[in-house]
């Protein structure tokens, strides 16, 4: 706590952007980080990064995003990114079912690579292009549910739920994060045999920046 | 197609190439566009002497021609492709359109003539080779720059006639379907938006380049980044010489680095790993601190060989050695000079997030491209010869191919621990043991089997980990008990003089006890002439006080002394009067006695 002065933050959570080429994570980045949609985007090749501070449940938390290369034959590499990172955006196209059957896939590849205690939002996004909607939300919503995830329809052309949609993934991980730290302090204060096999996978990997000595 | 208009739009959103400039880049552009110019003024000027001494050298009948027509040149440039399809064949064995549909173009015969002949000229060129590698270092002029690729990549000799027509003839609506097809349609329109050049006609280049490629070599296909180098080539050379030059980019330089399992881009973020290992210890350390591997910033600037990392200057001038060379060493040199410019203020970050926003930001304002080259050919030239990349790239390469073809056995099972980094760790401490594993899993059939090792091995991992994170703790300790102990070694060479100073100290301390008993006195004196000074002062005031009170009397004194005066005069005056009455008394007197005797004389 008392190094909260020298870092400016309370945690450090690493968020990854996944989902098919062209669905629009580089934008949903640039309006979240930098309030900025770019009309002429260029395609990602591997990864691009960005970071936002902000306050969630009167905590400074500061989200570091990594966005990743769409193209199928990129996961090889972006999945070394899965790597401590604590929640995932997973990004589809209202306007191309191709990209919802999707999801499927992107949830093995989170499965199969991130933590399994990774927080997963899937975000249904270019909402604002109501005419093209090949995806509809009742649909989301189920795939969701089914899945366990949390769902937003978003739009960063227009700025719908972008802002909502971190906002969720960050709160449920510091909501996680804060329980175990609880958890751990009650066990070391009860000093009996650990009862429960509670992976600390999330508060272990890199996801805080309360633990380790920044200088 | 090639030459720009170096007087380009002077609000500098775009710079001379007509690439978007970002806006917070634009001042530093309008700075460097200046000495750009300077150096292109230049460096034509040199090509221009080289060239035109090798014309005159090679073929006597240009004469005096005035103001340099780079037309003249193309005897060169041939020479200068001469050389370099040399060393196509020798790397590939002649097999360089193997992979086409069309192989049967080129008898033997032919080819083997072409090769003495290019051995002939590769000697001649040999002896100029050096002047011309120093050349491409400092870059290559606007003008020339497209036909000089062309000519480094060799496109010449990997030409087959009418072969980019028959790609294209291949195309059918039912391509449409494939993946590799939408993806190029969904790409065309971000590849370098608002591009002047990359209008309809532009894009419908791109997109013929890009799918004439795919069906050119199936193994590939497209990837994400060549659209930047279709285009980038498009710019500067005709449609079908991009297509050649692209192929001997993708096929030979880059080859196994943009297939469907990316496999030698893989291999090499690895060797990168240990390169930078080698040369930046302290920056690998502080990464592996923060928990940042190194690939994740870098692999994207090998893959977009820099397109879209740095400014486009330096972009350009890193391709001219790149493919000048022939081969990948210049991404590693390049992102070396990068470290070793920026690398003291990476060193001050304290979170991952900050490395790398500082890195990115600090790669894409690199705009002294021939700061940035020079650092990269001159400071680690020899980094092939030295470090053997290529003996690297095989040592890796089996490490990256056991790991894909794993992967869909991987699924379900968390471990990020199956990632390469986190093998080449264990690699890098016990390659024999992996190797032997790999090979008997290659040749065992027993799944389960190769599960259970496959839990063993994790499990060794997590044990390594641990391991090497408390070996680093450890190491840090030992760093510091080092330092102390090369003090102490310090120590003993300097006890000598430190005998001497401390005899001089103990001088020293004697006569400042010296002059301490001194200022004691002194100071005595002056506590006790203050004393008397204070006595004195006491005297004074007690005198002034006297002083005071006599004066005081003196002045009831005077007063006194006026009163009596005035008293005295009063008294004289009441004498005066007095005596004035007693004579007139008298006379009175005097005159009744006077009147009696009148009286009595009268009677």
């Amino acid at each position: 706590m008392a190094k909260k002065m020298d870092n400016e933050y309370d945690y450090l959570f690493k968020i990854v952007l996944i989902g098919d080429s062209g669905v629009g994570k580089s934008n949903i980045l640039s309006r979240f980080t930098r309030n900025d949609f770019c009309l002429e985007s260029k395609s990602t090749i591997g990864v691009e990064f960005a970071t936002r501070t902000l306050q969630v449940n009167d905590r400074t938390i500061k989200a570091q995003i990594w966005d990743t290369a769409g193209q199928e034959r990129y996961r090889a590499i972006t999945s070394a990114y899965y790597r401590g990172a604590v929640g995932a955006l997973l990004v589809y196209d209202i306007t191309k079912k191709q990209t919802f059957d999707n999801v499927q896939r992107w949830l093995g590849e989170l499965r199969g690579h991130a933590d399994s205690n990774i927080v997963i939002m899937m975000a249904g996004n270019k909402c604002d292009l109501k005419q093209l909607r090949a995806v509809s939300e009742e649909e989301g919503q189920e795939l969701a549910e089914k899945e366990g995830l949390s769902f937003l329809e978003t739009s960063a052309l227009e700025a719908i739920n972008v802002e909502k949609a971190f906002g969720t993934i960050l709160g449920e991980i510091y909501h996680i994060v804060s329980k175990k730290a609880l958890a751990a302090q009650e066990t070391a204060a009860a000093a009996g045999p650990p009862s429960q096999g509670t992976t600390i996978n999330v508060s272990d990997s890199t996801g805080t920046k309360k633990s380790c000595c920044s200088n | 197609m090639n030459g720009f208009d170096m007087d380009g739009d002077e609000l500098f959103d775009r710079d001379v190439y007509g690439f978007a400039v970002r806006p917070q880049h634009r001042e530093i552009y309008r700075e460097y566009n200046a000495i750009y110019k300077k150096e292109e003024k230049e460096r034509s000027a040199r090509w221009e002497k080289f060239l035109q001494s090798r014309i005159k050298s090679e073929d006597e009948q240009v004469e005096n021609c005035e103001g340099f027509d780079w037309n003249q040149i193309r005897p060169f440039l041939q020479h200068i492709e001469g050389m370099m399809s040399f060393r196509i064949k020798k790397e590939t064995g002649g097999d360089v359109i193997s992979k086409g549909v069309i192989t049967d173009s080129v008898n033997d015969e032919k080819q083997e003539e072409e090769e003495d002949k290019s051995k002939e000229i590769f000697k001649k060129i040999e002896v100029e080779s050096h002047e011309l590698e120093s050349l491409v270092h400092e870059g290559l002029p606007m003008a020339l720059r497209g036909e000089l690729w062309q000519a480094f990549v060799g496109i010449e000799t990997r030409r087959i006639k009418g072969y980019y027509g028959k790609m294209l003839a291949l195309e059918t609506s039912e391509l449409d379907k494939e993946d590799w097809k939408i993806q190029i349609e969904k790409d065309l329109p971000r590849t370098f938006p608002g591009h002047p050049s990359l209008d309809e006609d532009g894009r419908g280049a791109l997109r013929r380049l890009l799918t004439a490629y795919a069906l050119h070599n199936p193994s590939v296909g497209y990837c994400q980044a060549m659209n930047y180098f279709g285009g980038l080539l498009l710019l500067l050379m005709p449609e079908e010489n991009a297509f050649w030059t692209l192929v001997g980019i993708i096929d030979d330089y880059f080859d196994g680095y943009y297939t469907e399992e990316m496999i030698e881009s893989q291999v090499d973020q690895l060797v990168f790993k240990q390169v930078m290992l080698k040369f930046f210890p302290k920056l690998a350390k502080h990464l592996d601190y923060l928990g940042l591997e190194a690939s994740w910033v870098t692999g994207p600037w090998f893959l977009s060989i820099f397109i879209n990392i740095l400014p486009w200057e330096s972009v350009l001038r890193v391709w001219d050695v790149l493919l000048y060379e022939g081969n990948r060493t210049m991404l590693f040199r390049t992102t070396l000079a990068l470290m070793e410019l920026y690398g003291p203020a990476l060193l001050t970050t304290k979170d991952a997030g900050d490395i790398v926003t500082l890195l990115q930001s600090l790669a894409s304002s690199t705009f002294d491209s021939s700061q940035l080259v020079l650092t990269a050919c001159k400071g680690y030239r020899v980094i092939d010869q030295e470090l053997k990349l290529q003996e690297l790239r095989n040592n890796y390469r089996p490490l990256i191919q056991s790991t894909m073809k794993e992967k869909p056995k991987n699924f379900g099972s968390q471990n990020d621990l199956a990632l390469p980094a986190g093998r080449l760790f264990k690699f890098s401490h016990d390659p024999v043991i992996l190797i032997s594993e790999m090979h008997g899993k290659e040749t065992n059939e027993n799944e389960n089997i190769l599960k259970e090792q496959l839990i063993l091995l994790k499990a060794q991992v997590c044990k390594v980990l641990k391991d090497k994170r408390s070996s680093i703790l450890r190491a840090e300790e030992l760093e510091i008990a080092l330092t102390e102990l090369v003090k102490q070694d310090n120590r003993g060479f300097l006890s000598g003089e430190v005998k001497e100073l401390e005899n001089k100290v103990v001088e020293l301390k004697q006569s400042l006890l010296k002059r301490e008993q001194e200022n004691n006195e002194m100071i005595q004196v002056l506590m006790n002439s203050e004393d008397q000074h204070k006595v004195a002062k006491k005297v004074r005031l007690a005198a002034e006080q006297d002083a005071v009170i006599m004066r005081q009397k003196v002045k009831m004194l005077q007063e006194k002394y006026e009163e009596s005066t005035m008293k005295i005069e009063e008294l004289e005056k009441r004498a005066i009067m007095a005596e004035t009455m007693s004579k007139a008394t008298q006379e009175y007197h005097q005159s009744r006695d006077m009147c009696k005797t009148y009286c009595l004389m009268q009677q």
